[in-house]
């Protein structure tokens, strides 16, 4: 069988950044790095203990976005995916909804056998492009999933989702089908150096998103802004010992040491 | 009008159903609309027995095969025939397991914008203006739809679970729909047992472990400092666990336990939407994080900016020195 794995690029959570003149738009420092959606890295483990198992033939791996995106993808060739295409696009703001238009207009001429994803991107947070893409195809599709087996013949997968953490929730969908996965379904593998030096010189194939059927944007940012701190929150400042004194003073006021 | 959507297989007066109408109700308000409740798969007599249901809106429920346990496949073919019906405005559903497994496929089925983890929404120019976080939890923005019609998500805990204007006499629909899976079969709920009893529903002070405490290692230095506390228990935050540090028994969160200690200290977690739904309500809240941007601050009564094994190692010390002090002064007296 064929599997497709969706890969988002993401900037390092705690590169500074800045907001630019626009009000919206979020500019990380030009030494920021990028890498791999945490959440991604489970879905390629995945799509790898299936080629293991012989269940898996083949494994692209596909992301939307500028050059930059090739970062992702090539981590995703050094854990070990066959082909990593790129559905190449401007510097523009993509909502999971572009982003998913492109995806499954792209993975309706290959006919994948399933499609994994990250449950969702530490960055945008929106959770969205999985069951978006699972729409567009009609097919089906379960996100938060923990564990996921194939069974007839690869014909249908039986998945277990997360509903909290004492209750998960089971379905049996047939395939084609989407598979969101949550973290912790396994535990994704290092790359190895073979795999790193062979992953250096791999060619990423590119499709440009204007030959493919996309969406315009569903929504418009307006304004970007950091949130409020709560109310009554006081930083404890000094050097670390004044801050540790600070710290046991603040506990012991409230007798809480 | 504005359709609010029931979370599906839990009881009439669940909160995350209740805050969903809540963020309905302001939509509304913004528009000049309605507000319509619609609860797939659920009995007629549970929405009319639920006692002290209070709702600013009617109620219509979508019968039908295949709705009896929640599938997104069943569910948002019978909300589209409802929507087909009603043409909302906008849809709203709240931002849980399931209806965060609905709510971006619906949207995509029925071509709307999609809005998600909403935590509050205003006018402007009777339109609706959604709030909602991004940039990892950092920053928030202000976003607008650009289709006719919007599909959007609450993020929970961000609207309230008791809508105010709420009446006990709404009025409830029948609407019968023939929906037949094709491609999914639902095989119900499976309960997980996340191990041995942590200690964590009865603590008093939790030191929670985050990805800041650089490594596995480093978790000793917060056992040490829960071993400053009587009735302390480790917690963690989701990574932890799944880089296997601790057991996900550990888990702090909205996907692992819900805690609310007199004391929690948050060492090394950011403060995912994820792991603030399990802490939030905890009396005092103590961080300690190198990233002065990280969210947990924002939630937090005291806050130390370090990098997380430095000032723990040095806090230690000086309780270790205090104590001493302390002896000594009694034994001269």
């Amino acid at each position: 069988m064929k599997i497709l794995v969706c890969i988002d690029r993401v900037c390092d959570g705690e590169a500074p950044f800045t907001v630019e003149g626009d009000g919206r738009t979020i500019r990380p420092a030009d030494q920021a790095a990028w890498r791999m959606n945490r959440y991604d890295e489970f879905a390629m483990e995945e799509a790898l203990q299936l080629k293991e198992r012989g269940i898996a033939a083949g494994i692209d791996a596909v992301s939307v976005g500028t050059d930059a995106t090739t970062v992702a993808l090539r981590k995703a060739l050094e854990m070990g995916a066959h082909d990593a295409v790129l559905i190449r696009t401007g510097e523009v703001h993509l909502t999971p909804a572009m982003k998913a238009h492109l995806i499954a207009a792209m993975a309706a001429d290959v006919r994948y056998d399933l499609i994994l994803a990250g449950m969702t991107s530490e960055q945008g947070l929106n959770a969205a492009v999985g069951p978006m893409i699972a729409a567009l195809l009609k097919i089906p599709h379960a996100t938060a999933v923990l564990k996921m087996d194939l069974e007839d013949d690869c014909r249908r997968v039986r998945v277990q989702r997360e509903l909290d953490a004492e209750t998960r929730e089971c379905f049996r969908l047939s395939l084609p089908a989407v598979v969101a996965v949550q973290s912790g379904i396994n535990r994704p593998r290092y790359p190895s150096l073979s795999n790193v030096l062979r992953a250096r010189d791999q060619e990423i194939r590119i499709i440009n998103a204007s030959d493919l059927a996309g969406a315009a944007p569903d929504q418009e940012i307006v304004a970007v802004r950091k949130p409020r701190a709560g109310t009554g929150f006081m930083e404890i400042q000094g050097s670390t010992v004044e801050k540790a004194e600070g710290l046991y003073a603040w506990l012991h006021e409230r007798s809480l040491l | 009008m504005i359709l609010a959507i029931a979370e599906p297989s839990v009881p009439a007066s669940d909160a995350a159903t209740m805050e969903a109408v809540s963020c309905a109700v302001q939509i509304s308000a913004i528009r000049s609309s309605t507000v319509i409740l619609a609860s797939a798969g659920k009995d007629f007599e549970e929405f009319r027995n639920a006692e002290g249901v209070r709702l600013p809106c009617d109620v219509v429920l979508i019968e039908g095969q295949s709705l009896a346990h929640y599938n997104a496949e069943g569910y948002a073919a019978a909300i589209t025939g409802l929507i087909d019906h009603l043409n909302p405005t906008e849809i709203v559903i709240a931002g849980t397991s399931r209806g965060g497994d609905l709510a971006p496929y619906l949207a995509m089925r029925i071509s709307a914008a999609y809005i998600s983890v909403v935590t509050g929404v205003r006018g402007e120019g009777g339109s609706p203006v959604y709030t909602r976080p991004c940039w990892h939890g950092k920053m928030e923005m202000d976003v607008v739809s650009r289709r006719e019609r919007t599909v959007v998500s609450v993020q929970p805990g961000a609207f309230s679970a008791a809508p105010l204007v709420g009446d006990e006499r709404f009025h409830v629909e029948r609407f019968p729909v023939s929906v037949a899976l094709t491609a999914t079969e639902p095989e119900g709920t499976l309960a997980v047992s996340q191990g041995d009893d942590t200690g964590l529903a009865n603590a008093e002070v939790i030191v929670s472990a985050g990805r800041g405490i650089g490594n596995r290692e480093n978790l000793s230095l917060l056992m040490e400092l829960a071993s400053l506390f009587p009735r302390s228990a480790l917690g963690a935050s989701r990574p932890v666990c799944d880089y296997g540090w601790l057991p996900y028994g550990r888990q702090v969160g909205q996907t692992g336990r819900r805690v609310s200690p007199r004391l929690y200290i948050a060492c090394g977690i950011s403060g995912s939407m994820q792991h603030l739904a399990g802490m939030r309500s905890s009396a005092h809240i103590v961080a300690v994080n190198n990233d002065r941007d990280a969210p947990i601050f924002r939630h937090a009564h005291a806050g130390v900016v370090e990098d997380c094994a430095t000032f723990i190692r040095v806090f230690l010390d000086l309780v270790k020195e205090r104590e001493n002090g302390k002896a000594t002064q009694s034994e001269e007296i």
